[in-house]
């Protein structure tokens, strides 16, 4: 059934020159911004979201999924070639890739990474594809409270996987959960936080905050930091390594493969702690443990196969229950969002075709991802020569157009602009910024779950005890909160 | 409740952030008399139930890492992290600054030109003596593909109506 729908729908995908087109274009600049040192994965899917405005949602989705899955493999580029990973997810590639490029294998080490990408993205697909039905179905039975709790239990998870203290993270969140509620409320069509200014009571869009924060903020940070170059690319060399010793790296790439989806599954988790498993994990199974460092493919293999599987488990949570897990997935709900779909268990429901074109944008992405990493790893590697000024007045003038067409409205722009500075201050005050779209993002749908309870509940606050599921979400965000404090007491404890 | 990670003038800095947003929120509140009333008026808990409650956390939370850095600064603690380092504020400062001004412009003069001057002005300010990109024509090239490129895929392809 999910196959006949899947090969139904990528037959539609191929016969349709815009969506393989986007496809295509997608997985190219997915590479080039993931390679670019200072583009992250999250920046790069938030100064593209508004190019997606003019698309069809499956299209849109498509687009975005397109870059998201490539430039994850984009990132392992900069780590091996320059020894700086280009998105959190590569951070250990560079261990082995680096002294792999610093022996005159760049070429091996890229081809390792992408092959391994290409094996874990589609472990990572076929574990979504299995798992996200599964997991939609047993969401069927929430309700208002379960949903509200969900969404408590995510905002708390997400500020206490984004750097920083937890407790920060969720005043943050709170920030943005906040400009959520700016404009008429939808049921009683109260102002808030409008000031009467009309530009703020239509409310404050994802798009600018998120452009702000996401982007500018970054180009502020990075000409702040004053890194004028990087340092000299060395030459790709060979490509193909022999084929015996990629056939010997299986075991490290399905081993990454699985602890990479059923990571990248949890919320907040993430891809950086899905490498770092696997590196541990193929490390310690290791008959020669010592070579890691110096080169060895299977260090490589191992977590590129999980970071790109985590793309794959990360959309599990998304889709299914509406939580975004990282930065990531979050611009991705919140490119859903705007085109009028609510991700969550009704999704599966009411919009089986989109749902299927989403499995299809990942099988896509990693397939064009493995054929345009290959044929154009030598032109990447020389955009990696490009000076970084080019790359900053392109992506501050991409904020301000991508700001300014959510709307056609100059307002939009004033308030990308005042969210990149508010994003660099929170960066100076080691405030974790990614939390303050997860507020505004999810803000909506808790204030909404969280009044309809009420409502139903006939006031009455039981209602989020009573429920077990919802219970057992309160008990987990609780521990969520205090584990960290916990921690800190038990420590100050063993010392004294 | 907020582990010790930061330098006391951090945590003081961070608490006043959080408590500016919140100063914001309960002013407007304050002034807003049907979301004041609206207050488990009825049956719904009202508009005004989620606001209080985030204002209330931003406000405890934000007092409390206040307390927390000046209770540190007076024990004379000067552990944790402190600023990032930077090597400058004013590059970034000055960039936002630029980009207002674009923006401003941006109805007068239309996309296209500001958006060239804007590349033509920082790939000159970044670009110093034997840096690449020193040559004034090879500038004026890549702001020209840069803002005509930009300009291309929005108001060509997407038809974003950009001005000018």
């Amino acid at each position: 059934m999910i196959l006949d729908v899947f090969a139904q729908t990528l037959l539609e995908y191929l016969s349709t020159p815009l969506m393989w087109g986007l496809a295509l274009i997608g997985v190219g600049i997915g590479i080039v911004l993931g390679a670019l040192p200072g583009v992250s994965s999250t920046m790069a899917l938030a100064i593209l979201l508004p190019v997606s405005f003019g698309l069809d949602p499956a299209a849109a989705m498509l687009f975005l999924i397109s870059v998201f899955v490539s430039s994850v493999y984009g990132g392992s580029i900069s780590a091996v070639l320059v020894n700086i990973p280009g998105t959190p997810g590569a951070i250990v590639t560079q261990f082995d890739g680096y002294p792999l490029a610093q022996q005159g294998k760049a070429g091996h080490a890229l081809a390792y990474a992408l092959i391994a990408s290409t094996v874990g993205g589609l472990i990572g697909l076929a574990l979504l594809v299995t798992l996200a039905p599964v997991v939609a179905q047993a969401a069927m039975s929430f309700r208002s409270p379960e949903f509200a709790m969900a969404t408590v239990f995510g905002l708390v998870l997400l500020s206490f996987a984004s750097g920083g203290s937890t407790f920060r993270g969720i005043l943050v969140a709170a920030i943005g959960v906040l400009l959520g509620m700016v404009g008429f409320d939808r049921l009683t069509d109260i102002g808030r936080f409008d000031f009467d200014s009309r530009a703020l009571q239509a409310g404050i869009e994802l798009v600018p905050v998120t452009v702000g924060i996401f982007g500018l903020a970054e180009v502020l940070r990075n000409l702040a930091a004053g890194r004028e170059g990087l340092p000299r690319v060395p030459p790709i060399g060979r490509l193909l390594p022999p084929f015996g010793a990629v056939a010997r790296l299986w075991k490290p790439m399905l081993r990454g493969g699985v602890i990479g989806t059923f990571v990248g599954a949890i919320p907040a988790a993430g891809s950086a702690i899905a490498v770092a498993l696997t590196y541990a994990q193929e490390k310690r199974l290791s008959r020669t443990p010592e070579t890691f460092g110096t080169g060895e493919p299977a260090g490589i293999a191992g977590p590129e196969s999980a970071n790109s599987a985590s793309v794959g488990g990360s959309l599990v949570p998304m889709m299914t229950l509406g939580i975004p897990g990282d930065p990531i997935t979050a611009v991705l709900m919140g490119a859903l969002l705007i085109h009028g779909l609510r991700p969550g268990p009704m999704l599966f429901a009411n919009n089986p075709g989109f749902v299927a074109g989403v499995y299809v944008a990942v099988f896509l992405a990693v397939i064009l991802t493995l054929v345009i990493g290959f044929g154009f790893m030598r032109v990447v590697a020389q955009i990696m020569r490009v000076p970084r000024v080019l790359l900053f007045c392109t992506i501050a003038l991409l904020c301000v157009v991508g700001a300014y067409a959510i709307r056609n409205n100059l307002i939009d722009v004033y308030i990308m602009l005042f969210f990149g500075v508010v994003g660099y201050l929170m960066l100076l005050l080691r405030l974790p910024p990614a939390p303050l779209v997860f507020g505004l993002i999810m803000g909506p749908i808790l204030e909404e779950n969280l009044r309809r309870s009420l409502i139903l509940s006939r006031g009455s606050w039981g209602v989020f005890i009573e429920r077990p599921i919802s219970l057992a979400l309160i008990a987990a965000s609780l521990a969520a909160v205090l584990a960290p404090l916990a921690v800190l007491a038990w420590r100050r404890w063993r010392a004294r | 409740m907020d582990s010790p990670r930061t330098a006391p003038h951090i945590d003081l800095l961070a608490g006043g952030f959080f408590l500016i947003w919140a100063s914001v929120g309960w002013l407007s509140y304050a002034g807003n008399a049907r979301l004041r009333d609206s207050l488990w008026a009825g049956v719904d808990p009202g508009p005004a139930l989620v606001p209080v409650i985030v204002l209330s956390l931003l406000s405890i939370g934000g007092a409390f890492l206040i307390a927390k850095g000046a209770l540190r600064r007076m024990q004379g603690q000067t552990g944790g992290a402190g600023l990032p380092q930077t090597q400058t504020h004013v590059l970034p400062l000055g960039f936002a600054v630029v980009l207002l001004g674009l923006i401003v412009a941006m109805p007068l003069l239309g996309f296209v030109p500001v958006a060239i001057a804007f590349c033509l002005f920082w790939l000159w300010m970044l670009s110093p003596g034997g840096a690449a990109l020193t040559g004034w024509g090879l500038r004026l090239l890549s702001a020209v593909l840069i803002g005509g490129g930009i300009y291309a895929i929005f108001a060509g392809f997407l038809q974003v109506p950009l001005p000018g």
